[in-house]
């Protein structure tokens, strides 16, 4: 029966008979392509998104609780949780320096000094 | 079980990749929205209630203050978020129906249900029992579902699958609409997996096919010696359909090739040839039918991540660490540069591999995914290089770094859950060593 099933397996079938996505475009399509209907997919992924950065924001958010909620804040326990939230620091700071600029012009880009950006090369 | 992203938690590195943000740089409405919070004036008021460390610079309570202002932003942020995925939903629940919804009568009422339960199972049969459509027993629930009147035969294999206590109750209480009485294991098959069609994952076709077992020699007392017997005979026929039926397959099995594999299947002893003989004739001359999954489907399309959250991951043949925000859903785990990309940069199939803490010397919380039993094989990925292209992965192991323990222990959890072999593989496995241990001479 082993045979059997690793014939389908070579086949690239589940045992029902489902294809599996084996290959790396396969893979992608299976991700990207949830709905035939492109508008209703759209929005799915649309939702996805919109989740992902809410989960993100909402951790932001609980970090910050952590540190604000605490009734026996102290300097040192002030300290220690700003190196655990580097990141969060840092984005809060590049948030108050771009606020005055107009809107539309992507302040951002002119901060190399920063690192805002993800390197693209992998 | 919705945990939150992973968070900032991990100090610079040359080599690593900072953002900073969660959104990519250029949205306008990132900009947009920060402007017009904040204290008034932008100096320094903190609110009378909370407390602020006497041995701080002055310096850091300027700090605090941004802390704070940035605290009202994240909530604005985030209704705005929850707001605009309520409003998308909609769109889509509302997408080719017509505006039916005004007028609540039963009939429309029930019609909405059914919709509501193709899209969410969980959530159409709430609002049925919540408008006393149905009531909120597992009997009811499984005559909804056996009768399937509009209902997506998929959503109902989702329901029924599922690991919560009632609906194993609803799974038992459908199987036991089902009437296998003096009807062949093919022909019960047949009439079984035509009323929903069965899910992808292991766990839960495990479930189902259990029952249906269980069911099946309750109807057909001594057929069979025991449960497990009728499940793997089961699973045979099932293989045996797909082998015989599709296109892809090029060696089909015999008849006494299916005799023979199944030897010692009736706890150490076989079954008769004739049975196994006109179990194979059956499934030869006419395939299963199986419920169709037409792509419109809108069941399995909605994401519904086990888990998600920034990561930091090691390169493969650079050995840089870039952080990444991780989604683990359909056993699988997808990698994108910010949350708000719509394809992901990277996808690693969790099948077949193993997870394990590890030690690293340059970051904290390490997890490594790697194939067992085989270290130099290339685990089966792919990636997106940074011209667009997508290539195939490069990674004999997936080393990742999670930015607090507690964060690294929940991950681990959620990966092991959804690495699983087919039920078909184990019982395989475990079916080798039932027959090698009671052969007979």
């Amino acid at each position: 029966m082993e045979k059997l099933y690793k014939s389908l397996e070579q086949a690239s079938l589940s045992p029902l008979g489902d294809r599996r996505p084996s290959t790396k475009k396969e893979l992608r399509k299976s991700f990207v392509k949830r709905c035939k209907n492109p508008s209703i997919n759209e929005k799915l992924h649309k939702i996805r998104t919109l989740n992902s950065t809410l989960k993100c924001k909402e951790h932001d958010l609980a970090m910050i609780n952590q540190l604000l909620d605490d009734p026996k804040l102290t300097a040192r326990k002030y300290r220690e949780w700003k190196v655990v939230n580097t990141l969060l620091i840092q984005d809060i700071y590049q948030q108050q320096q771009a606020t005055p600029a107009p809107e539309g012009s992507p302040q951002e880009l002119k901060k190399p000094s920063s690192s805002a950006y993800v390197e693209s090369s992998i | 079980m919705r945990k939150g992203c992973g968070g900032p938690a991990v100090q610079r590195d040359s080599d690593c990749s900072w953002h900073g943000r969660q959104e990519r740089p250029l949205s306008p409405r990132s900009r947009g929205e920060h402007r017009g919070f904040g204290s008034p004036g932008g100096t320094g008021n903190s609110s009378p209630s909370l407390r602020v460390p006497s041995d701080l610079t002055a310096e850091e309570r300027q700090e605090l203050e941004n802390i704070r202002r940035r605290k009202q932003e994240l909530l604005a942020d985030i209704q705005r978020l929850k707001d605009e995925i309520a409003e998308v939903a909609n769109e889509i629940e509302n997408l080719g129906s017509t505006e039916e919804r005004k007028n609540m009568q039963r009939n429309k009422q029930v019609a909405v249900g059914r919709k509501k339960f193709n899209m969410d199972p969980k959530k159409g049969i709430q609002f049925l029992i919540e408008n006393d459509l149905l009531k909120n027993t597992c009997e009811d629930i499984a005559q909804f579902l056996y009768k399937g009147e509009g209902l997506n035969k998929t959503a109902i294999g989702d329901y029924l699958g599922e690991r919560d206590e009632f609906n194993i109750q609803v799974l038992h209480a459908f199987v036991e609409l089902h009437e296998f009485t003096d009807l062949n294991l093919v022909q019960a098959l047949r009439q079984f997996l035509w009323s929903f069609r069965l899910p992808g994952e292991a766990q839960k076709i495990d479930r189902m096919m259990e029952a249906f077992a269980q069911r099946y020699c309750q109807c057909n007392n001594g057929m069979f010696q025991s449960t497990d017997t009728c499940y793997v005979l089961s699973f045979a026929i099932i293989m045996l359909n797909t082998s015989l039926h599709n296109p892809n397959v090029k060696e089909k099995p015999t008849v006494e090739k299916f005799i023979a594999m199944n030897r010692g299947i009736n706890d150490g002893g076989d079954l008769p040839e004739e049975l196994l003989r006109n179990l194979y004739e059956s499934i030869k001359n006419e395939p299963f039918k199986i419920p169709e999954d037409d792509g419109n489907d809108l069941t399995h399309t909605f994401f519904n991540p086990d888990r998600e959250g920034w990561l930091l991951k090691l390169g493969g043949r650079v050995k840089t660490w870039k952080r990444r925000w991780f989604i683990l859903t359909d056993n699988c785990l997808y990698y994108f540069e910010y949350t708000t990309d719509k394809e992901p940069r990277g996808i690693i199939p969790l099948e077949n591999l193993s997870i394990r803490e590890v030690e690293d010397s340059k970051k904290p919380n390490c997890f490594e995914l790697y194939i067992p039993d085989n270290k130099d094989q290339v685990i089966k990925a792919c990636k997106t290089e940074a011209d667009g292209r997508v290539v195939e992965g490069n990674h004999t192991v997936y080393r990742i770094s999670a930015p607090t323990p507690e964060e690294k222990e929940e991950w681990i959890k959620s990966i092991k859950a959804a690495i699983s072999k087919d039920p078909f593989y184990d019982m395989l496995t475990a079916r080798k060593k039932k027959v090698s241990s009671t052969k007979r001479h």
